[in-house]
């Protein structure tokens, strides 16, 4: 069962991670906090719900939340983000998001009201399991594993090897100099915030196939996991929102195992606290925050 | 001779002399009845529904001409299912002049405001919370029954139903005073029953993941799970133990069968799920009063809530006998709308104390604790139709209730 708890936690983290990559991908670039992500997350469920009833194919349905959230990222960067961008401006900006958010939520619960929807995923699908060294893997775990990995590795890849991730990193090492070097700043924030946004509904999307629900309420408790997971990797570092959703992933799992599942969210943020004293810049902050955007 | 204008006139006072007994009822100020519900976020499902039965009730009192000649008038606050808040709506509700105060939904909420119900002498009347104990008389009193006796009557009925089940896992929301008192309940009742625990599964009403948990709970083995969360926070764990290949009995507090969402959603899932209440959507022949009121009902929610069709009666009975309980009192008590909020209060409160049993659409009896008593049976969930059905047939079902001291 403990190995079984591991395997559960190394996918349930993953989800975390994406979610996690989405923030910190903004902040690295803005160093502005987007709290509407959580609720692009929880919104990746219900465009799925929609996109089905109209007669789309689940993997239409996919594409589309990819798109869906993508664009309602840029909603949000307009609306949020583009007319504050001096640096005293951080809170007004991160409250702005917060509310767009909110609207979403009320949107989504005029819909389809407040109690979780089932998502349209045959139950064989979801109870597919391949046996493993003793455990039970269902084969949708397989399949979210796999498609974060794909997700990350291509984000990865945007960020390191194309014009377009060097542009990102050029504005989140200094938008002024960016500018001077003829990068376009306001395109280049339009595309971090279509990324992070398409990243947070992947998230909620595969969060919903895996329990067959989308739910107006679960952005919220996903989304503070997600800044936790954040702070705990290193603000700004991609590679510490992935190893901290993980991390986070694991942990929360074998605490249940262990029988120390009513303490639910504080396991997160205990943890958060440790590592932060421990270092303070988080796993990866502090030593490598030059040397990644450089 | 009289002139025109002079005929208008002594038309007018003779209209005006036929129906002064009229004009005046419906002079009279209405009285405030105040309501706490979750009408947002997580707990909206269940307040939207409690909502329609309380204007049901507000509308059907006023077209029966009133309380002494005054209409009722429902203010309603939403508290988002958080005790904090439900306190706020209280003193907010207490400050509007409502002269009683009808919920809030929780466990957590009712043992939060019940204690401040006294302290401000406001009558407060819950009709939902399931954790037992926490009522708090002679302002605070409970017309639901709580889980002490809901819980043994439903493992009573599971139990004959499945006399094969020897060992279980008990798993619920630790962190809702409701869900909490229920796991209590049904460690106690295995106990009793001499039943195994073999795995218990605690998680938080925001728990998002459940994974964990039905991993834990599968690797135990039991034969069947008892649950005891709302209805958002048991589908998904009831959802992930399907997933997982867990096929055996599950039993959920009353905590589910109360809100329209859990039946419309646990699908193939609930193909063993069981919950414990007291009425379905079907017609009980002996029951003329509630014939008439679910199919109302069901007709009147169609048009007034986006809730998922047809919706789940539940209890939405209790808070309906609730105001027309509350009206009762008033009447009897001669308070109308021009009554001092202070004195209908307390009023109110001496109709409360003395009350013993309450004949509406259900037949409630109080107890010495300040709750209400109700016979519960199990249900079983009919993923076909979405509906909770009565799980044993009408001369099967055990009509013993569980033991509780009534009022004396």
């Amino acid at each position: 069962m403990i190995a079984e708890q591991i395997v559960n936690g190394v996918v349930l983290g993953s989800m975390y991670a994406l979610v996690a990559l989405g923030f910190t991908l903004v902040f690295g670039v803005l160093d502005k906090l987007n709290f509407a992500l959580s609720e692009l997350f929880m919104l990746g469920g219900f465009v799925v719900i929609a996109s089905v009833g109209l007669g789309a194919p689940l993997w239409l349905a996919g594409i589309l939340v990819l798109v869906v959230c993508g664009l309602l990222g840029l909603v949000v960067e307009f609306v949020s983000f583009r007319k504050f961008t001096s640096a005293d401006a951080q809170v007004t900006a991160a409250l702005s998001s917060l509310a767009v958010g909110l609207i979403m939520i009320d949107l989504v619960q005029k819909t389809w009201g407040g109690e979780p929807v089932s998502v349209p995923v045959p139950i064989e699908w979801r109870r597919a399991n391949v046996a493993f060294f003793g455990m039970q893997i269902q084969v949708m775990k397989i399949v979210i594993l796999a498609v974060t990995l794909v997700l990350m590795g291509v984000l990865h890849w945007l960020i390191s090897r194309t014009a377009m991730g060097r542009n990102i990193r050029a504005v989140a090492e200094s938008p002024t100099f960016a500018t001077l070097l003829g990068i376009d700043v306001k395109r280049v924030n339009q595309q971090t915030f279509f990324i992070a946004s398409a990243l947070a509904g992947a998230g909620g999307l595969m969060f919903s196939l895996r329990n067959g629900i989308a739910s107006s309420d679960i952005g919220f408790t996903f989304g503070l996991k997600a800044l936790a997971i954040m702070a705990i990797g290193g603000m700004g570092d991609l590679r510490g929102a992935v190893l901290g959703g993980i991390l986070v992933g694991v942990i929360e799992s074998l605490a249940i195992q262990f029988g120390f599942g009513k303490l639910g969210e504080i396991i997160v943020w205990a943890l958060m606290i440790l590592v932060l004293l421990a270092r303070p810049g988080g796993l990866f902050g502090a030593a490598h925050t030059t040397e990644q955007r450089a | 001779m009289f002139d025109r204008r002079q005929l208008l006139a002594s038309t007018a006072a003779l209209a005006v002399a036929g129906h002064a007994p009229l004009a005046l009822a419906a002079d009279k100020p209405p009285i405030k009845v105040g309501s706490i519900l979750a009408m947002t976020g997580i707990g909206a499902v269940y307040g939207i529904l409690y909502n329609a039965a309380l204007k049901m009730a507000v509308d059907d009192v006023n077209a029966a001409g009133g309380v002494n000649g005054s209409k009722l008038e429902l203010l309603q606050e939403d508290d988002q299912l958080q005790p904090s808040q439900s306190v706020l709506c209280f003193r907010k509700l207490a400050g509007m002049g409502a002269v009683v105060e009808l919920g809030p939904l929780t466990g957590t909420s009712w043992e939060t405001v019940a204690p401040i119900a006294n302290a401000m002498k406001m009558p407060a009347l819950c009709f939902t919370a399931s954790k037992a104990g926490i009522s708090a008389p002679p302002y605070a009193l409970r017309i639901a029954p709580p889980d002490d006796t809901a819980i043994p009557e439903g493992v009573a009925e599971f139990m004959k139903l499945h006399p094969n089940v020897k060992k279980i896992a008990i798993a619920g929301d630790a962190q809702e005073a409701s869900g909490a008192a229920g796991m209590e309940l049904f460690a106690k009742m295995a106990k009793e029953l001499g039943l195994e625990v073999v795995a218990t599964a605690s998680y938080q009403t925001r728990t998002s993941d459940f994974s964990p948990d039905a991993i834990k709970i599968r690797g135990a083995n039991p034969d069947a799970i008892f649950i005891s969360s709302l209805g958002p926070t048991s589908l998904p764990l009831v959802k992930e133990l399907e997933v997982q290949g867990f096929d055996k009995p599950i039993l959920l507090n009353s905590l589910v069968w109360a809100g329209a969402g859990f039946i419309h959603a646990v699908g193939t899932a609930g193909k063993n799920v069981y919950t414990i209440g007291f009425s379905t959507n079907d017609v009980d022949p002996a029951n003329p009063k509630y014939n008439d009121y679910v199919k109302r009902f069901i007709e009147r929610t169609k048009t007034t809530t986006n809730l998922p069709q047809p919706v789940n009666v539940c209890n939405t009975t209790l808070p309906y006998d609730t105001v027309f309980l509350v009206a009762d009192i008033m009447r009897k008590a001669g308070i109308d709308g021009t009554t001092p909020a202070d004195k209908a209060r307390e009023l109110i409160r001496a109709g409360l104390d003395g009350l013993k049993a309450y004949q509406g659409i259900n037949k409630i009896t109080l107890r010495d604790t300040g709750d209400g008593h109700i016979k519960c049976h199990l249900l079983k969930a009919n993923a076909q139709t979405k509906q909770w059905e009565y799980a044993l047939a009408p001369d099967q079902r055990i009509k013993t209730p569980a033991a509780f001291k009534a009022r004396g």
